[in-house]
């Protein structure tokens, strides 16, 4: 592969926000980039808020959020030529969301003039039948203990399929086109497109390139208090990290407790082609008491034909209703959970169709439900609040048990009843929302590949100040007849 | 080793709703201060047993988030090596701890370590519903923390 002509000591790459999107400093950004950077780079990327994106094709942020940062972005890769590199656009990284990410970048380009810009994409959604073709070949397996085995069904009943690629499309679209600007990733592994611009500058340490990725992908997060904009200092035996508000500090204890955020355990951190060892990692305090430099990360690579992408899917699983209110009466409270089951059954003998209807009791246990073994009745609540969830096949349907479930809850009689008048305190009218479809993951799994290029096709447009002039290369599935740049 | 103990729910914390004097300015008193003689303020009631704390009585973060959409995981971290080393020490944050606050399988429990480095214990467990499908709780997974706070153990508020 090749690499960067011009031999650099170190790399100075900012991150201004762990979320583009998120919003981030303008001041502080500008004044990063004065100092000079060799890059900014971002994820954009999120399994946290939920399947909505996959398997509806919802993104993170609204698109006025990623125009907002996205302007700020382009203008400095405009003046200045910084480039700019990121990761699993939209939040789910789908291929409509790279589309996306170029159609506001050339909207920014056009509406102020800016010069002619080289923008690459990078896809990741993997057709469907590639898929079911690993699963017979028993490449395909799950990710972590937790999740269970993969079924043809899943992949067919998938609204969309994407793979987490590793840094080598990175790396091959920034080799292909050298001169390019912004490159707009489908999924990615959050560090890829950190540790494929250090490997292609000679920083070919994986275990430094991908730590530094791991740190910066969350922006200042690692930083006391967490921040938002963070800049790393990349040489060949270490890196530095170190957040932008001057109200902000890296502490060896910051830095390394960073390793457990959201993370199934710290010492091993497994991705695409290999895993990250931390255990012998080592965190120096800088003397500006704000800087931390880090040393000794190990990146173990899979053995020979074993590279592995993680697969990510969500589907549709029928439509929701929701009902939302209180109950405030003590005689209901102490007897709420008969009740429930009461209401239960009266909606079950008015319907026919199939459907679920679970009832959240905040107050008791409607935030860890079976999880939490708090519960006691000798401590009975002041009030509690309810949101009554039904799901069936139709939106209608939904509508219909929801709506049951809300009369029976208001309406029903109990024991010793003394208010007659109604049980449920509704804060709205209506009384009821309708909330469309529900959706769920069902891929979530580890899939063994010969090339970690070749699902992961790179486009290269040049975005003029009139907007999308030329597509130098339309999108193939396999790129290996790719034009060099 | 001391077997943990959660406290019923009768005794859990309550909130304390009338405004408190502390160092002589008025704050919002949303908790029980006890040993207010002492540097260290401790904000869990009741008071834990003579020769115990709440191990959120130790720790500096202690915290709950998704690990991926089917696992939720578990930071607790401590400000001191003192701290850390207690509690590390005292053996009470084990693999069949966490399945028993959780009242789930042990084999449900995914990771369980602590992690010198960041002077940090950490566990992972299974989630009962993959995030954000029906029968969803907490999405982020970020409030599922709670038990951790009450583990008692056998080590002296200061």
């Amino acid at each position: 592969m090749a690499i960067s002509p011009r031999k650099k000591t170190e790399l100075r790459i900012l991150t201004p926000i762990g979320m583009l999107g998120y919003g981030f400093s303008k001041d502080l950004f500008w004044a990063a980039i004065e100092e000079g950077v060799d890059a900014i780079i971002l994820d954009s990327g999120s399994t946290d808020s939920g399947p909505a994106k996959l398997a509806l094709g919802n993104t993170t942020v609204v698109r006025e959020g990623y125009e907002r940062d996205l302007a700020i972005l382009v203008a400095a890769c405009h003046s200045h030529r910084v480039p700019i590199l990121i990761g699993s656009a939209g939040g789910d990284g789908a291929d409509a969301h790279v589309d996306l990410f170029v159609e506001i970048i050339a909207d920014i380009i056009a509406k102020n003039s800016y010069r002619t810009l080289n923008v690459i994409s990078i896809y990741s959604e993997i057709p469907k039948d590639v898929v079911h073709k690993k699963l017979e070949d028993n490449a395909i397996s799950p990710c972590g203990r937790a999740v269970p085995q993969l079924l043809p069904h899943d992949v067919d009943t998938a609204t969309r399929i994407v793979g987490q690629m590793g840094l080598e499309p990175y790396l091959k679209a920034i080799a292909d086109y050298p001169d390019f600007d912004i490159i707009i990733g489908g999924r990615a592994y959050d560090p890829a497109p950190y540790a494929a611009f250090c490997l292609y500058h000679g920083f070919t340490d994986l275990g430094i390139a991908y730590h530094m990725g791991k740190l910066m992908e969350c922006g200042a997060l690692c930083a006391t208090p967490k921040a938002r904009e963070a800049l790393a200092i990349v040489r060949h035996d270490s890196f530095d990290i170190v957040p932008l508000d001057p109200n902000s500090r890296c502490t060896v204890t910051s830095v390394a407790a960073h390793a457990l955020y959201e993370k199934t355990r710290p010492d091993i951190l497994h991705g695409p082609g290999g895993a990250l060892l931390l255990a012998s990692a080592t965190y120096e305090q800088l003397p500006d008491d704000r800087t931390v430099r880090i040393r000794g990360a190990k990146f173990e690579p899979e053995e020979h034909g074993k590279y592995t992408v993680k697969l990510e899917g969500a589907r549709p699983s029928g439509y929701h209703s929701i009902f939302l209110g209180g109950i405030r009466d003590p005689i209901l409270i102490a007897q709420l959970d008969d009740y429930i089951t009461r209401v239960t059954a009266a909606v079950k003998e008015q319907i026919q169709f199939s459907y679920d209807l679970r009832f959240i009791n905040y107050g008791v246990n409607g935030v860890m439900g079976n999880l939490d073994q708090f519960l006691s009745l000798d401590q009975m609540p002041r009030e509690i609040g309810i949101c009554g969830h039904a799901r069936a096949n139709t939106q209608a349907e939904a509508d219909y048990v929801v709506n049951l479930a809300r009369i029976y809850c208001t309406h029903s009689p109990y024991p010793h009843q003394l208010a007659t008048a109604g049980n449920f305190a509704m804060p709205f009218s209506p009384c009821q929302v309708s909330m469309g479809q529900v959706s769920e993951f069902c891929i979530y799994h580890v899939m063994q590949i010969a090339d970690p290029i070749e699902l992961f096709p790179i486009k290269m447009d040049m975005l003029e100040g009139a907007g999308l002039k030329s597509s130098i290369e339309s999108m193939t599935f396999a790129i290996k007849n790719s034009v060099q740049g | 080793v001391q077997k943990p103990i959660i406290p019923s729910a009768s005794t859990q914390t309550k909130t304390v709703i009338e405004k408190k004097a502390v160092n002589g300015t008025e704050t919002d008193g949303v908790y029980n201060e006890c040993n207010s003689s002492s540097a260290k303020k401790y904000f869990l009631t009741p008071v834990p047993a003579e020769g115990t704390s709440y191990l959120g009585d130790q720790a500096s973060v202690l915290r709950s988030k998704n690990a991926g959409p089917y696992e939720i995981t578990f930071d607790i971290m401590f400000a001191d090596d003192e701290t850390y080393l207690k509690v590390k020490n005292c053996g009470v944050l084990t693999q069949s701890t966490v399945a028993r606050l959780y009242n789930i399988d042990e084999d449900d429990v995914i990771a369980c370590l602590f992690w010198d480095p960041a002077r940090a214990f950490k566990a992972t467990i299974k989630r009962h519903a993959v995030s954000g499908s029906y029968g969803e709780t907490d999405t982020h997974g970020s409030q599922q923390h709670a038990p951790f706070l009450y583990l008692v153990l056998p080590i002296p508020r200061l």
